[in-house]
């Protein structure tokens, strides 16, 4: 009887010992995560790119880069790298998302958090494994921080071979990110802590639209109040913003940038905006 | 310059334009929280029943912590033990740490003053107090956006800290090392009779559940 217990007490914390071995990284269970890469093969000196495949569950969403009142942005950090130079993530353009009393930046359903690479032109063909830690928040109601490893096998060759599907996909994604070559020239003002954006040049080249649908995003989170309201207007052959100086800015303002996201006829412009003074 | 000239001008004329046509956002009330300004006494009763008005504390330091026990940021500081250690060595030093819940009743957070002592236990909370304020109105008061959202109050009873606890916006127990803890550094200078030199940062953490 004893050596039965005793059977069934070890039996028992063996697979208490199994489930929690088996446990993986707190991960989210509200947003599936892939590693991509828009290549299959990549040659010594070229640049690819990698990409955080986010497929969110309906009503949670994540954060970008300046999350707005409340939120944070993913971090990640590479390992096995060596040999490889990874960039910075690009961010395509937030949409605006209400929290209670906080307005936030980020995406709902679906993102793709894209990340630049490079091989080292002395590299060696073979197969490399690098590894991403990716931390990351979603939220819908709650919060629930994601701490998750991602690993993908990059085959080093003669020649870059691009596969196809990723390709595609980080493509659909590029088209999000900041326009960095349009012709608009910007400046701001301050007054009293309103900021008036002016940008000039060839309007006409953001084809049709809507004053009322433009929205403002601050790259940084010190820069503008995410809950202000923004207005915009056509007038003396240029396009006004006004925007709402952040409480968390330190002084008068002495630098802009951001992302204007336009909503025109055509679909989205994402213009990169740079403005000092 | 001459177009220099004329764009200020046309700037000048577009912010006079615009000044009729909005509200302005900065209008606030008398008792709205401000970094360098008096802080706006509130009263209101702890997890034991007992009353706690910020005018009791006059002459020494006061913590406000505003605190969601669920809240995966307030677990990062609770879960390494952290929050504890700042409460016991502040209030060691007589400084009067209030942690705050403003989560309304049903939502993320919300405790009953049973439930609410049963946690200071559990957790071997080290805090003055914890203050119940549901519906809110102190949160809304001090404009208090997360949890964690911490503030400091010096003897004079002028609001010096307004912000997130620390430097490192993220939800890992292990970046708590490394990061520059804002609330130490306000009660560090302002103890030494100093200037606190980040005086406001953005808060960050989960939304305030009102």
């Amino acid at each position: 009887m004893n050596q039965i217990i005793s059977f069934f007490t070890t039996l028992g914390l063996l697979l208490t010992a199994a489930v929690l071995h088996a446990q993986p990284s707190p991960g989210s269970d509200h947003v599936d995560v892939t590693l991509i890469s828009d290549t299959s093969v990549i040659s010594p000196g070229d640049t690819a790119t990698l990409g955080f495949h986010m497929v969110i569950e309906e009503g949670w969403h994540t954060y970008w880069k300046n999350p707005g009142d409340s939120g944070i942005p993913a971090r990640v950090s590479w390992s096995g790298a060596d040999g490889f130079e990874t960039g910075d993530i690009l961010w395509p353009w937030p949409e605006t998302f209400q929290e209670e009393h906080l307005i936030t930046h980020g995406y709902k359903l679906e993102t793709l958090l894209i990340v630049p690479f490079s091989a080292d032109a002395d590299l060696e063909a073979g197969s490399y494994e690098l590894t991403a830690s990716l931390e990351y928040l979603v939220c819908e109601k709650v919060c629930l921080p994601a701490f998750e490893e991602h690993t993908i096998t990059v085959e080093v060759g003669s020649e870059t071979e691009y596969h196809s599907d990723n390709s595609a996909l980080v493509a659909r994604f590029k088209e999000k990110l900041p326009e960095t070559d349009h012709v608009l020239e910007p400046a701001f003002t301050v007054d009293e802590g309103n900021v008036l954006l002016r940008l000039t040049g060839d309007l006409a080249s953001l084809g049709d639209f809507n004053p009322d649908a433009i929205t403002f995003y601050g790259y940084k989170d010190d820069m503008i109040e995410p809950s202000a309201p923004q207005e915009a207007q056509l007038a003396d052959d240029a396009l006004w913003v006004k925007l709402r100086q952040s409480r968390y800015a330190s002084g008068t303002l002495s630098e802009l940038s951001g992302v204007l996201v336009i909503r025109t006829k055509s679909g989205v412009r994402a213009l990169d905006i740079n403005a000092s003074h | 310059m001459k177009r220099l000239a004329l764009f200020i001008a046309l700037l000048g004329l577009a912010l006079w334009a615009w000044n009729g046509t909005t509200a302005t956002e900065t209008a606030s009330s008398d008792a709205q929280a401000q970094v360098g300004q008096p802080a706006p006494i509130f009263t209101l009763v702890d997890s034991n029943g007992n009353s706690h008005s910020l005018d009791d504390f006059r002459g020494q330091h006061v913590v406000l912590e505003w605190l969601n026990h669920e809240c995966p940021f307030v677990r990062k500081f609770y879960g390494a033990g952290e929050m504890q250690r700042l409460q016991e060595y502040y209030t060691e030093q007589g400084v009067v740490w209030l942690s705050i819940i403003s989560s309304r009743e049903g939502e993320q957070g919300y405790q009953t003053p049973d439930e609410i002592n049963a946690s200071m236990e559990e957790k071997s909370v080290r805090a003055t107090a914890v203050l119940i304020d549901e519906p809110g109105d102190v949160g809304r008061m001090y404009n208090a956006r997360t949890t964690p959202h911490m503030f400091v109050i010096n003897p004079d009873g002028v609001l010096v800290y307004d912000g997130a606890i620390d430097s490192n916006p993220s939800a890992n127990p292990a970046d708590i090392e490394g990061a520059e803890n804002y609330v130490v550094a306000a009660l560090t200078a302002s103890m030494a009779g100093e200037e606190v030199a980040t005086a406001t940062t953005r808060p960050y953490g989960c939304s305030v559940k009102y």
